[in-house]
């Protein structure tokens, strides 16, 4: 058991789903081929710490690929997502995206009883 | 809200963020329309010099200065776009396509005009073809910048 489940090309991808991890990938999926560290941090709104550990949770899934740098002597990071990080967003978002479908569909029929 | 109605918001705030960073700085189109001006001059600049002279004077520092630019807005703004633009953002096309229509246009005008000997036609025609490039590429970011935030983008 991977604690994936699937339905169609839809999955839960329980290293994407916490929220922190979710704004991270949706940031980086976003339509851009690198973003910088600074950028990350600040739109998903944590602290560097935080975005250091969670990056590298994506990092070690395979779904982050890291490249540092520098701009004089200021060291700057950037990341990007790899094919299969990207694969694995879309797929999460399509589960997401059936997931809030079939709690639209119910909520009428909860207060039947 | 459910919780995978909250991810998917999280996921808007994300787009709506990164596109809010697609600007363009005026430096950027100042320095942009200078070299663009010195790229649509070829053919003036070859008439004026010679076409070697004109080469390594006007259009190869001029597409240095171009290519440069990019990753200089890149650590301006933090974020480096895709650099297959027509494919990444569908929206930028019609601007991107008709950048490319005014460039040739001018070009050819331009060698018409001087083969013709009107001169002052012709640098008017460089001036008014970098003023529509320019406008063009206002267009095209503001097309990146909708594709991103309503998620029609693509990358890498």
């Amino acid at each position: 058991m991977t604690g994936s489940h699937h339905e169609g090309p839809a999955r839960l991808d329980e290293i994407i789903h916490p929220v922190t991890r979710l704004s991270i990938c949706g940031l980086l999926a976003a339509g851009a081929d690198w973003v910088e560290f600074a950028v990350v941090r600040d739109s998903v709104g944590v602290s560097d710490s935080v975005l250091s550990k969670q990056s590298r949770v994506l990092e070690d899934a395979g779904y982050l690929e890291v490249r540092k740098g520098a701009v004089g002597r200021r060291p700057r990071t950037w990341f990007r997502l790899t094919p299969a990080g990207r694969d694995a967003f879309t797929a999460h978002v399509a589960w997401l995206q059936n997931a809030a479908r079939r709690a639209a569909e119910a909520a009428p029929t909860g207060h039947r009883g | 809200m459910d919780e995978a109605a909250e991810g998917l918001e999280q996921i808007r705030r994300q787009r709506a963020a990164l596109a809010e960073r697609v600007t363009l700085p005026w430096w950027y189109v100042v320095v942009y329309a200078a070299a663009m001006l010195a790229v649509l001059a070829l053919p003036l600049a070859s008439w004026a010099l010679s076409p070697e002279l004109s080469n390594w004077a006007v259009f190869l520092p001029a597409m240095v200065v171009l290519f440069g630019l990019d990753p200089l807005l890149a650590r301006t703004t933090g974020a480096r776009l895709s650099r297959r633009t027509l494919r990444a953002y569908p929206s930028s096309r019609p601007a991107g396509v008709t950048m490319l229509v005014i460039a040739a246009v001018a070009v050819v005008g331009e060698s018409v005009l001087l083969n013709v000997g009107q001169v002052a036609f012709a640098v008017g025609l460089v001036v008014v073809a970098a003023a529509g490039v320019v406008g063009c590429l206002v267009h095209q970011t503001a097309a990146i910048r909708d594709d991103i935030r309503e998620g029609r983008a693509t990358s890498a």
